[in-house]
């Protein structure tokens, strides 16, 4: 076992460094400093430092130690993330003694396979093309492995080549190998979920609405919703304790049940009018998706639960495509309207007295629900109510406090307040979380980013079922039709937390078409590369082949692999034709080739014009004088040091032809 | 194993690296290169990450296009045998090992990348050249362990290029006629005179008389370079050599015979003292061997003879003891 290459390590050094540092949100602080320290001991012999390595014994000691805080730190943060520290900690701690071939290869493979995990946390193209970066960086390490005294432009270019060959390779792999489903659970990070969370206090909203993340993106075929019409259901919010709403147990219970009885949710569909759409979800690390009313889906592993609402069955820990049809003139109602009733009406008993006895008022006054409806429409209206993005706490009764006190707040608070009042009233009604909104992309695709976050109500009305209101629309019209940020004109508040963000500067026309050519190509990018699947290669194959034949997959999968190798045989084609570096020696050797046919074999060491003198007789009066040039044409070139000109090469060639014709 | 090699790789003096000398194998890191694309391919399936798929695949790719590249990189080596000296028995060989392509220049110097390993076939250390730094001939040293032709041990050279994955290597079997001399072991013995008289004069003629300097002459080409005298030459006169006494007394015939009291092997290593020590005094002598005799004569020539003739006497002789 010979000692590694000092630029070798350095590399490999600095792309781990590159590496961990990528992971930022990921990697524990305390490993960056090990990682830092670890790669900065490495690296010192390469400036001539020269420092007493610590023993095996240390590190090993050490190791422990690291162990035993990883255990520690990361015990709260789900395996995924624990397992990701603990490769980095190692692949540190092995950097410090990396003596042998051995360590270095396993140094390296870790940190290929770390490329992989950074790419369960993020997968945008311009985080690809880092990574991309960071991979060329190793393999010219290898590179300087394997032939160290090449210089650093020739290992990377030699990287960069083998890369861009890989690539077509990799590019047909990828189409033709089938897209497996997944083989087992794999543990994600529980820590990291985002976008809406499975209760909702008034005020958690307006912190999402910080964000100008991407949510979620959709590309309709034909129809465009209207803006007033763009509202993405996601959760359905039924129960709620004065202050908090939640997802009901008994919910989530029936739920479960269906999806066990593969009992699915079939509305009665009125197909008056359509919505088709696929939407490319950002990974939440939840289970539920997003769509307009009422949502109908054909896409494997998800499903529609009986309060419309789209699940995926599996976690979302990476971006994930849904085809959506949407027909909005669909009827909410479900198989069991005692259930959605009763588990809708029902209120804490005690808080917001205020509230209560308001109510109460106001039900005596209208004994009809429409009446009443319109009554508490009417009070939201008539009210100075404001839409803010800062409302004030409200820790106590806070339904109280917002409609008598206050009288300003987010999405939330409206929806939770109407949603309570109506319930007081004996009318079942419940909030719903989603998105409301989107913009759209020329004619192509609509975004929906975290601002777009809402909150809204549904209320029963009896035959026909769940119907939509927005109280927020009565306050604050404008961010019903115009979005997050016209609302809040007046108080400068839309993406405070966030200056940097482009969203920002959406009306300097020259950021924004900048925002929007990058928002195009991770469109592009998420529709075509991350959201690739079975249905769509099956898709691909049917385009190829046609009719999917077992037959036909197989000559498929053949002619792949006859493209392959040609690839691979086109790579290397220099095997069969060597580059040509003295073409006036090449072509007189040539000929000394078809005359050794002719069994005239020169002597070693006899020069061409004594081998010419020698063999003439045996030639005919044409060859000989073809011969004789193309040997004068050698001897000025080589010996007279003239310049082998294009000239002269193509007259030697003529030359060459012409006798190798004679023979 | 080793008669198919034989069948696959014959004995020669130069090889050409082709497809029929040439081993490839993907190399233990290649293995586990390998291993951990099928771990990523099986990450990326269950988390349902194309990025993670198209980075396997990637990785795979790579594996797939150094195949030929390393196997195209490795057939550009050319390598030959250059003339080896003869040592004595456990001095260490010296193989003179060219690599390289000298007279064919028509094409681009087929420069071959990547550090080559050399080492003996089946043995662990090795010696690593880098083609972009080293001087032929380079040197692969034997260790020697008996008189006699030997028989080259084949020689294994590795490549890795260009990125580790695979393991080129070949097993050369260099034909050469490499002659290990015995080992010399001094003795008190007196060599008998061409006349066949034991303890005779001649004794002193192994101590004096072979320097005795008689008289200058125009120098011949050929002659030994140490008789040239140095001193008119420098002085710019004509290329003179110096001749020496003959003394026909002096003449020493070795006899295999004579050394019946020590075993057959000591008695061939005294014998090799003998004759080094007479080619040293530029006596003229004669070597009696069992299987033939050589007539006596001096020089580096008929040193080697005898050298030769010693070295691949029988391994063990009937007629002794």
């Amino acid at each position: 076992m010979k000692a590694t290459n000092a630029k070798a390590q350095l590399l490999i050094g600095i792309s781990f460094l590159l590496l961990a540092f990528s992971m930022l949100t990921t990697v524990m602080t305390w490993v960056l400093v090990l990682v830092v320290i670890s790669v900065a001991l490495q690296a010192l012999p390469f400036f001539k430092v020269d420092i007493h390595h610590p023993s095996v014994r240390t590190i090993n000691l050490f190791a422990i130690l690291c162990a035993l805080a990883l255990a520690y730190t990361t015990w709260q943060a789900g395996l995924m993330i624990a397992m990701v520290n603990l490769l980095v900690m190692a692949c540190a701690l092995k950097i410090l003694q990396m003596h042998t071939t051995r360590d270095y290869f396993i140094v390296v493979c870790v940190q290929f396979f770390l490329i992989g995990c950074g790419l369960i946390f993020e997968q945008s193209i311009f985080y690809a093309g880092f990574l991309a970066f960071v991979a060329t960086l190793q393999l010219s390490s290898v590179a300087f492995h394997i032939s160290p005294s090449r210089p650093l432009q020739k290992q990377i270019w030699l990287s960069i080549k083998i890369s861009l060959q890989a690539m077509p390779i990799c590019v047909l792999l990828f189409l033709v190998l089938p897209q497996l489903s997944p083989l087992w659970k794999m543990p994600s990070s529980q820590s990291k979920q985002t976008g809406l969370t499975e209760e909702i206090t008034p005020g958690d909203i307006a912190n999402l609405s910080q964000s100008g993340d991407l949510a979620f993106r959709a590309q309709f075929s034909g129809n465009i919703p209207a803006p007033h019409q763009r509202y993405w259901r996601g959760l359905v919010f039924e129960d709620f304790d004065g202050k908090t709403w939640r997802i009901s147990e008994a919910r989530k219970k029936m739920k479960r049940i269906n999806y066990r009885l593969g009992r699915k949710t079939s509305p009665a569909y009125d197909y008056s009018k359509e919505f088709k759409y696929d939407v490319i979800i950002e990974p939440t690390n939840q289970q539920f998706l997003f769509a307009l009313d009422a949502p109908l889906t054909t896409t494997r592993r998800t499903w529609l639960s009986p309060d419309f609402q789209i699940q995926s069955t599996i976690p979302l820990v990476t971006k994930f495509k849904y085809s959506v049809q949407s027909y909005p003139n669909t009827p909410l109602k479900g198989a069991s309207d005692y259930f959605d009733v009763n588990m809708n009406l029902q209120v804490p008993e005690t808080g917001n007295p205020k509230t209560k006895a308001w109510v109460r008022e106001l039900r005596q006054q209208h004994r009809s629900n429409e009446a009443f409806i319109l009554a508490v429409e009417t009070f939201f209206f008539t009210e100075p109510f404001s839409y803010t993005l800062r409302p004030d706490l409200m820790p106590f009764d806070p339904v109280d406090t917002f409609l008598f006190d206050k009288q300003a707040g987010f999405c939330a608070h409206f929806s939770s307040a109407y949603a309570y009042i109506m319930r007081l009233a004996g009318i079942p009604a419940r909030v719903v979380g989603g998105y409301q909104g989107g913009e759209m992309r020329k004619e192509q695709y609509m975004s929906i980013y975290q601002y777009d976050a809402h909150a809204w109500v549904e209320i029963w009305q009896p035959g026909i079922g769940w119907i939509r209101k927005d109280p927020t629309g009565f306050v604050a019209p404008d961010r019903i039709s115009y979005g997050l940020e016209r609302a809040l004109a007046y108080e400068e508040s839309f993406l405070e937390d966030s200056p940097f963000s482009l969203m920002k500067w959406r009306n300097t026309a020259v950021l924004n078409e900048i925002r929007l050519v990058l928002a195009d190509i991770d469109f592009f990018w998420s529709k075509w590369v991350l959201g690739f699947d079975q249905e769509r290669q099956l898709n691909l194959f049917r385009l190829l082949v046609g009719e999917i034949k077992p037959i036909r997959i197989a000559l498929l999968l053949l002619a792949i692999l006859f493209v392959i190798s040609l690839f691979l045989l086109l790579f290397n084609y220099r095997v069969w034709f060597p580059k040509i570096n003295n073409y006036p020696l090449h072509f007189y050797l040539k000929s000394l080739k078809y005359l050794a046919k002719q069994n005239i074999v020169r002597a070693r060491q006899e020069t061409p014009m004594a081998f010419y003198t020698r063999i003439a007789q045996q030639l005919s009066v044409q060859q000989r004088e073809l011969f004789l040039t193309l040997t004068e044409q050698f001897n000025q070139v080589t010996y007279q040091v003239q310049t082998p000109s294009r000239e002269r090469i193509k007259a030697m060639r003529q030359t060459l032809k012409a006798f190798k014709k004679s023979l | 194993m080793e008669r198919w090699l034989t069948g696959r790789i014959p004995k020669q003096r130069a090889y050409q690296l082709d497809m029929s000398n040439i081993f490839i194998f993907p190399s233990r890191f290649g293995r586990w290169f390998l291993m951990m694309s099928g771990l990523l391919f099986i990450l990326g399936t269950n988390y349902r990450n194309n990025m993670m798929l198209l980075l396997s695949f990637f990785l795979v790719s790579i594996f797939l296009v150094t195949l030929l590249s390393s196997f195209a990189n490795f057939a550009k080596l050319q390598i030959h045998i250059g003339k080896t000296k003869s040592v004595f028995a456990g001095e260490e060989l010296n193989i003179p090992i060219w690599i390289g392509d000298n007279d064919n220049q028509d094409f681009i110097p087929n420069q071959v990348e990547g550090n080559i390993h050399v080492s003996w076939w089946q043995q662990d250390t090795s010696i690593t050249l880098d083609p972009n730094d080293f001087t032929n001939p380079v040197g692969i040293s034997l260790a020697t362990k008996e008189r006699g032709e030997i028989e080259l041990p084949r020689l294994t050279f590795e490549n890795f290029y260009p990125l580790g994955l695979y393991r080129c290597w070949t097993h050369l079997n260099f034909e050469s006629k490499i002659i290990v001399y015995p080992t010399p072991v001094s003795t008190a013995l007196r060599p008998k005179n061409l006349q066949g008289e034991e303890n005779s004069e001649s004794v002193p003629s192994l101590i004096a008389g072979s320097d005795d300097f008689d008289s200058l002459k125009s120098y011949q080409k050929g002659e030994p370079m140490q008789h040239v005298a140095w001193k008119q030459v420098a002085k710019g006169g004509d290329w003179l050599s110096k001749t020496y006494v003959e003394d026909k007394g002096s003449t020493v015939w070795l006899d295999i015979q004579q050394f019946s009291d020590v075993d057959y092997e000591t008695a061939i290593s005294q014998l090799t003292y003998l004759v080094l020590q007479l080619a040293h005094q530029k006596v003229e002598y004669g070597l009696a061997l069992p299987t033939h005799t050589i007539v006596p004569g001096s020089g580096d020539e008929h040193m080697n003879l005898c050298l030769t003739q010693l070295a691949l006497l029988p391994k063990h002789s009937g007629e002794q003891k």
